[in-house]
């Protein structure tokens, strides 16, 4: 394993730690809530945070589950192509993955920007500014942006050998 | 161009794409950015971070980790094994045996969980190992998980519901009452087709030794962790300790909390069946994410308004709406997930729907079972993902299997449109009117 | 050209209906050269984010509740304090007052103002009898933006947080006792389901707007923006009336549904003003200057 592919896994192991850390925080913020409710206490804006957790959640998942192979696709043609034909075509859809996610990461980057911009903030009790959580959803599809192309070279390379 | 000649284009792309092997999710991102870009003057890029935002940031969504957690803990716990155990002996004296499990076990889940993917997820993470490991044929465990996880949606509570029900201005708490028999009527539905597929193949149905009575009842026992979570998220949600999602997050405290007292609860446990859950809820929520974006797309495009209205000017009698509604629906289904298919047309479907004179709360009924429908057909089906990340099948086997359960979902169709009060006579008994 | 509008509210409610016939009145009254889409009842995209989409351009107009942006600017807030303006000829007057900071704030985002609607005056729904203040002490009140929770505090009430999807569950599950709203979103909730009475307080009378993006209005030609102008003055005189006839209506489909419609008792709604007295202290705090000044003017000193 040379430095590179060391670093990327790190930062893969990154993305899990803190998708885990949004999954803990939706658990014990709605536990708060209920039990606020009988303590006599508020968490602010608990539902609205647990949906921002989601998101972040989600994103920073998305290139530990690709790891994984839990991403869902459709393999019913390219499982009967001989391996000569079939590595070229997993390498292009790979890369049109990657195309895409870094597309949508940059998409999301600028709304990232724009919403710092602007100051917007959630509208519930908290008044939450938007670019944090939404920040989390730009990191988490860079990262998977960066799992694709790992993934489309590596089947490049195999292909090649 | 048309809107007839749009639409084809991008059933084209999309078909084209899932056949190269790229991930549904962001096939379905790329279609609607090519529809965005193509089909329409607003601005794709800015579009494309919007749908991705709200598709995936909203409250009721926060349910689903949650959900699936708890479903991750019962699997890795001995709990999930005493639900099968516990509920084997009793179930394996019905034709079809344990495949009776999945059903029964998705008809109790569907009362705790939202959704027909997430209660698929749960009742399959533990029953299809279990199914398959002795022996029962995959066409049957499969198809009838596929079948009985659309109970998720129909049997309150449900995210649909709620989605139908404020847009649409039907009250939530009377949708949920509405879906209660027809779920109870759709659980025996799938019960009597279990039955009747065991029989056509019970040569290859591997033979449960019948257990003595006294080892049935100590084997119930078993049962009762089990029995004793889902009062605990069901009592909470009906005697007003919490929202369904509140109920989902005591679920996971709950299950935890049995698992401890097994003594099956470790660091590494939790930290697994935690990384289970992000891992399912990512891939559910890449596609959609992926789906936002399409939906978006084809809220500008119009394409979904124009076929839904095509629809209305054809038909005017309700029977005849209803039937080419249900056309339109399986079309839709095919492509686009349920909450998709419920947000896009509703808007220009429910004023000529009350119009004609259909009642919008049985309309809300029948277009949860048309979403249900949606759920097992390909290549866009959520149960079907959720099995094939289950057990690595393909996802048209899947579908096939779960073919004779479609027609199930279609024959209670027929006999909600025969017999309506299926779905309002609990509500107006219970709200007098 | 062809326009997209985006709006949270269903097709049914009088908001998107008057903004249907609105619509009508631009295409027509511009010969055809503007058509304008609606999308109702937050088919392309969530409440929250509906100006942002105006703001970037991602639609040409959009419809928004204005005490959603409470968070962002303390003005939008003021006609969701409880009894600063109870009766439509106040609110019109507040409306007055607000308007050109209104204008100002979103000028400075690229969004044109064009026009706003009221919502009836916001009642008190409860499970039970309600015939002072302290009769609402500890009951769980459904707060969803930081007025209604500070509203629910002063009052002793307990303050809990329930999507609007989520109310009639948490009403019948007794989540929650208490929530104040419009008799028409009441309607729209079917209210009789979970709420037993219904209190015509007339707290406050909360308002949306119709906005358009600055590019998509600039790129129109001047005949064609002045009939914009012209059809949404329309439309916001239509909306005023509309919203008042919805009111009575709103209130008798509550009546006759079972539910009980009553006048408050003069100690309740004493004891509610007094929390209003408060709140619109602390509001003057919290928006500064500018927001002083047009308090004051709306006061008409
Ligand atoms: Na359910
Ligand atoms: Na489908």
């Amino acid at each position: 394993m040379n430095l590179l592919e060391k670093a990327l896994e790190g930062l893969y192991r990154l993305s899990e730690f803190l998708a885990a850390l949004m999954g803990l925080f939706i658990l014990l913020v709605i536990l708060a809530q209920v039990a606020g409710r009988y303590l006599g206490f508020v968490v602010p804006s608990a539902l609205e945070m647990a949906g921002f957790a989601t998101a972040g959640l989600i994103f920073l998942g998305l290139a530990p589950t690709l790891r994984a192979g839990g991403h869902i696709q459709m393999r019913l043609l390219l499982r009967k192509l001989p391996p000569r034909t079939r590595r070229p075509l997993e390498t292009f859809a790979l890369g049109l993955g990657f195309l895409t996610t870094l597309y949508a990461s940059v998409q999301a980057w600028l709304r990232v920007a724009e919403s710092f911009r602007y100051g917007d903030l959630a509208p519930g009790l908290l008044p939450l500014p938007l670019w944090l959580p939404q920040s989390f959803l730009a990191v988490g599809l860079s990262i998977f942006a960066l799992a694709l192309l790992e993934a489309g070279l590596k089947t490049w390379k195999e292909g090649k050998e | 161009m048309s809107l007839l000649w749009e639409s084809l284009i991008l059933v084209g792309l999309l078909f084209l794409l899932l056949a190269l092997g790229v991930y549904v999710g962001l096939a379905l991102l790329l279609v609607g950015l090519a529809g965005l870009a193509l089909f329409t003057t607003a601005p794709p890029g800015a579009n494309l971070a919007t749908a991705l935002w709200s598709a995936t940031s909203g409250w009721s969504l926060a349910a689903l980790p949650l959900f699936v957690w708890m479903g991750e803990v019962l699997y890795r716990s001995r709990l999930a094994q005493g639900l099968f155990q516990g509920l084997s002996p009793l179930l394996s004296r019905l034709p079809g045996g344990l495949l009776h499990v999945n059903v029964v076990a998705s008809a109790l889940f569907a009362a705790v969980i939202g959704s027909s993917a997430a209660t698929t997820a749960t009742v399959g993470r533990f029953t299809l190992p279990e199914l398959l490991r002795r022996g029962y044929p995959k066409p049957l465990a499969l198809g009838s998980l596929a079948g009985a996880g659309t109970l998720g949606f129909l049997i309150p509570p449900s995210v649909i519901m709620i989605v139908y029900g404020v847009m649409a201005e039907v009250s939530v708490a009377r949708l949920f009452m509405a879906g209660v028999v027809p779920g109870a009527v759709l659980t025996l539905l799938f019960m009597l087709l279990v039955a009747l597929l065991a029989f056509l193949y019970r040569h290859q149905l591997p033979r449960e030794p019948r257990k003595p009575l006294r080892q049935s009842l100590v084997g119930l026992l078993s049962v009762f962790p089990v029995l004793f979570l889902i009062l605990l998220v069901l009592g909470s949600i009906y005697l007003g300790v919490a929202t369904p999602t509140e109920a989902a997050a005591i679920g996971v405290a709950g299950s935890l909390l049995l698992a401890g007292l097994n003594r099956e609860l470790s660091p590494r446990m939790f930290f697994e069946s935690l990384m289970g859950a992000i891992r399912t809820t990512s891939m559910i929520g890449l596609i959609l994410a992926g789906a936002g974006v399409l939906t978006l797309a084809m809220g500008f495009t119009g394409i979904p308004r124009a076929l839904a209205t095509w629809a209305v000017e054809a038909g005017i009698t309700p029977v005849a709406l209803i039937f080419f509604l249900s056309l339109v629906y399986i079309v839709l289904g095919w492509f686009l997930d349920g909450i998709s298919i419920v947000v896009l047309t509703i808007s220009v479907i429910l004023p000529v729907v009350k119009a004609i004179g259909v009642d919008p709360l049985w309309f809300g009924v029948y277009l949860v079972i048309m979403v249900e429908l949606a759920q097992i057909t390909p290549p866009v089906g959520f149960n079907l993902f959720v099995i094939q990340s289950l057990t690595g099948e393909d996802l048209f086997h899947i579908a096939r299997y779960a073919l004779p359960f479609m027609g199930v979902l279609l024959l209670m169709v027929v006999l909600l449109m025969l017999f309506p009060e299926l779905a309002t006579w609990l509500p107006r008994t219970m709200t007098g009117g | 050209q062809t326009w997209n509008m985006a709006t949270p509210y269903p097709p049914a409610n009088f908001h998107t209906q008057n903004i249907q016939q609105f619509v009508k009145e631009v295409e027509e009254t511009t010969g055809g050269r503007l058509k304008i889409t609606v999308h109702p009842g937050g088919s392309l995209f969530p409440h929250p984010q509906i100006l942002p989409a105006v703001r970037n351009g991602q639609v040409q107009m959009g419809e928004v509740l204005m005490s959603l942006l409470a968070n962002e600017n303390p003005l939008f807030n003021l006609d969701s304090i409880p009894f600063v303006a109870t009766s439509y000829e106040e609110a019109r007057r507040l409306y007055q007052a607000q308007r050109p900071e209104v204008e100002k704030w979103l000028a400075q985002r690229g969004v044109v103002f064009l026009y706003a609607v009221p919502w009836p005056p916001q009642g008190l729904y409860t499970k039970r009898p309600v015939n002072t203040g302290a009769d609402l002490k500890g009951m769980r009140f459904r707060a969803y933006n930081p007025a209604t929770a500070r509203l629910a505090e002063l009052l002793g009430m307990h303050p809990v947080q329930v999507e609007a999807a989520d109310i009639p569950q948490a009403f019948a599950t007794g989540i929650v006792e208490a929530m104040i709203t419009s008799p028409v979103t009441g309607v729209d909730s079917q209210a009789w389901d979970f709420a037993r009475y219904f209190y015509d307080v007339k707290a406050w009378i909360p308002k949306n707007m119709v906005v358009v993006g600055r590019r998509a209005f600039e790129s129109l030609s001047p005949q064609d923006r002045e009939a914009l102008l012209q059809a949404a003055k329309r439309a916001e005189e239509r909306g005023w009336r509309l919203s008042q006839e919805q009111e009575e209506k709103a209130m008798q489909t509550l009546a006759s549904r079972g539910m009980q419609v009553v006048k408050p008792s003069p100690t309740l709604l004493a004891d509610l003003k007094k929390v209003g007295q408060t709140m619109i202290l602390e509001w003057q705090k919290q928006a500064g200057a500018t927001g002083v000044k047009i308090y004051r003017q709306y006061l008409g000193r």
